[in-house]
């Protein structure tokens, strides 16, 4: 895989099918839909339990708007996405290309799925630290490549972003 | 009761609006050096004033003698309510936690662009968040922390309000 600038974008080529699968798999990993501890973390109290009205507007008035802000960003995420999916042949390996306007959005989605992913299997700060692990053993070490993955992939648009 | 009845008029005229020479009107300066002479026993009025006006001397005599009107007169006119309305609006601070998911790189990028700090700033809260388990971001009214916390919960951080102690 080789991820280079090209012409304002982020472009990232020779994505190998399973990678590439990975990424297809960005918007459905940031659900948080019967997984009460992921819902926990994207939707995280303002406040301490003891400011009890805080808290019940905030679910109120804040969270739909996060909600929104949230599901928009998946939009433009899964739109450019859909790159992944044109190539006729099922192993060849394939280009994605992020416009730059797009970055903050994908900045957030990635953010989104490597939470929900670390909620819900409760990855320790041992665990993700542990970057050589192989994704090859348990559905847990491969959502742990996955949440390494996801978070090398910000990296680059963070510094794309910054040039 | 001429001489009076003049003293009477020049003192009117004189307190009232005037200034006094003390060489042309020896006698009425007696008497306003025996006035602020009392004042200085009662309320610790200088003797310099010898050339204000009854309306300074007045306000400056109430002044000394209850504190609300000195108050008053030497703050800004901030009503009760107001200030009252301030002491509960400041005391609220910006808390940012430590979250082991959230890459570094991207914490420092929220805080750049949420509290338009620069970059050494923000990298220094970064690591205080790592380092420490929460940093401080911002103190100020409830409203603007509100607004700031929802801020960096769109980008997913963990971020709270706290009354300050």
């Amino acid at each position: 895989m080789e991820v280079f600038r090209n012409n304002g974008a982020l472009e990232i080529s020779e994505i190998d099918p399973f990678l590439a699968e990975l990424l297809r798999q960005i918007p459905e990993s940031t659900s948080t839909e019967s997984a009460p501890t992921a819902q926990r973390r994207i939707f995280s109290p303002p406040a301490t339990p003891n400011e009890k009205e805080l808290c019940a507007e905030w679910k109120i008035y804040v969270e739909p708007e996060l909600r929104r802000h949230f599901q928009s960003a998946r939009e433009v995420v899964a739109g450019d996405l859909r790159q992944l999916g044109e190539k006729e042949k099922p192993f060849a390996n394939m280009s994605l290309r992020i416009p730059r306007d797009h970055s903050e959005a994908w900045l957030n989605t990635l953010n989104q799925a490597r939470l929900a992913i670390a909620a819900k299997f409760d990855f320790s700060e041992a665990e993700l630290c542990d970057h050589y692990r192989s994704p090859i053993g348990s559905r847990r070490d491969l959502s742990l490549f996955q949440v390494n993955f996801y978070g090398f992939l910000q990296e680059f648009i963070l510094r794309e972003m910054e040039c | 009761m001429r001489t009076v009845r003049l003293l009477s008029a020049h003192l009117l005229k004189r307190f009232g609006f005037g200034i006094v020479s003390p060489l042309r009107e020896p006698l009425l300066h007696a008497v306003r050096v025996l006035f602020f002479s009392l004042c200085l026993g009662l309320f610790g009025l200088p003797l310099c004033c010898g050339c204000q006006s009854i309306a300074e001397i007045g306000l400056f005599v109430a002044m000394q003698a209850f504190p609300e009107i000195r108050n008053a007169m030497e703050s800004p006119a901030i009503t009760e309510e107001a200030k009252s309305k301030a002491a509960l609006d400041l005391p609220w601070n910006v808390v940012v936690h430590n979250d082991p998911v959230n890459l570094m790189s991207y914490v420092t990028m929220v805080f750049q662009k949420v509290f338009g700090y620069p970059k050494e700033k923000a990298e220094m809260h970064m690591l205080e968040v790592h380092r420490k388990g929460r940093s401080i971001l911002w103190s100020g009214v409830r409203e603007r922390a509100e607004l700031f916390v929802q801020q960096l919960h769109g980008y997913l951080l963990l971020a709270t309000i706290e009354r300050t102690n």
